[in-house]
């Protein structure tokens, strides 16, 4: 291994380190939110946002009253702070490095980024689909913008919903004799 | 989505608590001495998840034990049972 190698090698271990460093401390926030039943009130609010959004950007026309602004950015508020919260209650396998997961995670996201990956194919589709309709009316391209912003969001935030939706309750007993640092 | 398993059929069950509780090791200390995450120990010991070969043989080193005594198809007799009633076989 040339010198470079080793730099880079060390240094790509140092970053592995310091996520794990913030995962741990990201795996006990938020304790008595690490329930099936919080997780999933929290994937329905990641949907009902980013239907806020597509909705908006559907009703989309020049002159703006307050529903687009009010829908576009509820929907973005709502989706973007219950993602957040999503991906701190489903740890690693929602926003971790592949190299850090165990084979139990790993398997998990497999599945669901795969689902999420079908489904954003099928969102673009959608997309694409809605640009060719509208592509003579007034604004098309803003709109058809608006459109796939709302679709992408949807289909990227999918997979720590899905997650979010079936991961089970934390069990207390695979915390103990953990430094809760 | 089902947890990470496969084999309604064919399950596979372990001892893994009760080697556990004899050696006072929490899963947090599995896991760490077996390179796994505890989410992961708790999910086998539910059966939520059934453990590759390699971490089979990981778990099975660190107990020092064959695989058929901490693995199996069948549901285990208890521990106590096994040895006092039949003889330790």
């Amino acid at each position: 291994m040339s010198e470079n190698q080793g730099w880079l090698a060390a240094r790509w271990e140092r970053q592995l380190e310091r996520f794990e460093e913030v995962e741990r401390k990201r795996a006990r926030k938020l304790p008595t939110w690490r329930t099936r039943k919080r997780r999933r009130q929290l994937a329905l609010l990641v949907v009902l946002g980013n239907l806020m959004l597509l909705v908006g950007a559907s009703l989309f026309v020049t002159r703006q009253g307050p529903i687009f602004f009010g829908l576009w950015f509820g929907g973005a508020l709502i989706a973007g702070t219950a993602h957040w919260l999503l991906r701190i209650l489903t740890g690693k396998m929602s926003g971790g490095f592949s190299l850090r997961l165990d084979e139990r995670e790993r398997e998990m996201r497999h599945r669901v980024t795969y689902v999420s990956y079908q489904l954003l194919v099928g969102l673009m589709m959608a997309g694409m689909a809605y640009a060719i309709v509208i592509s003579n009316t007034e604004d098309a391209g803003f709109r058809i913008a608006l459109m796939l912003t709302a679709l992408l969001l949807t289909g990227t935030t999918s997979a720590a919903t899905i997650l979010g939706w079936t991961l089970p309750d934390d069990d207390p007993e695979d915390y103990e004799g953990v430094d809760p640092g | 989505m089902s947890p990470v398993r496969r084999g309604k059929e064919l399950p596979i069950y372990n001892r893994l608590p009760v080697l556990r509780a004899e050696r006072g090791l929490s899963r947090a200390a599995l896991a760490a001495a077996v390179e796994v995450n505890p989410q992961t120990i708790g999910a086998l010991e539910r059966g939520d998840h059934y453990p590759s070969l390699d971490l089979a043989f990981r778990i099975c080193a660190l107990f020092d034990l064959p695989v058929e005594a901490v693995f199996s198809r069948e549901p285990f007799t208890p521990l106590s049972t096994q040895v006092y009633r039949e003889g330790g076989t």
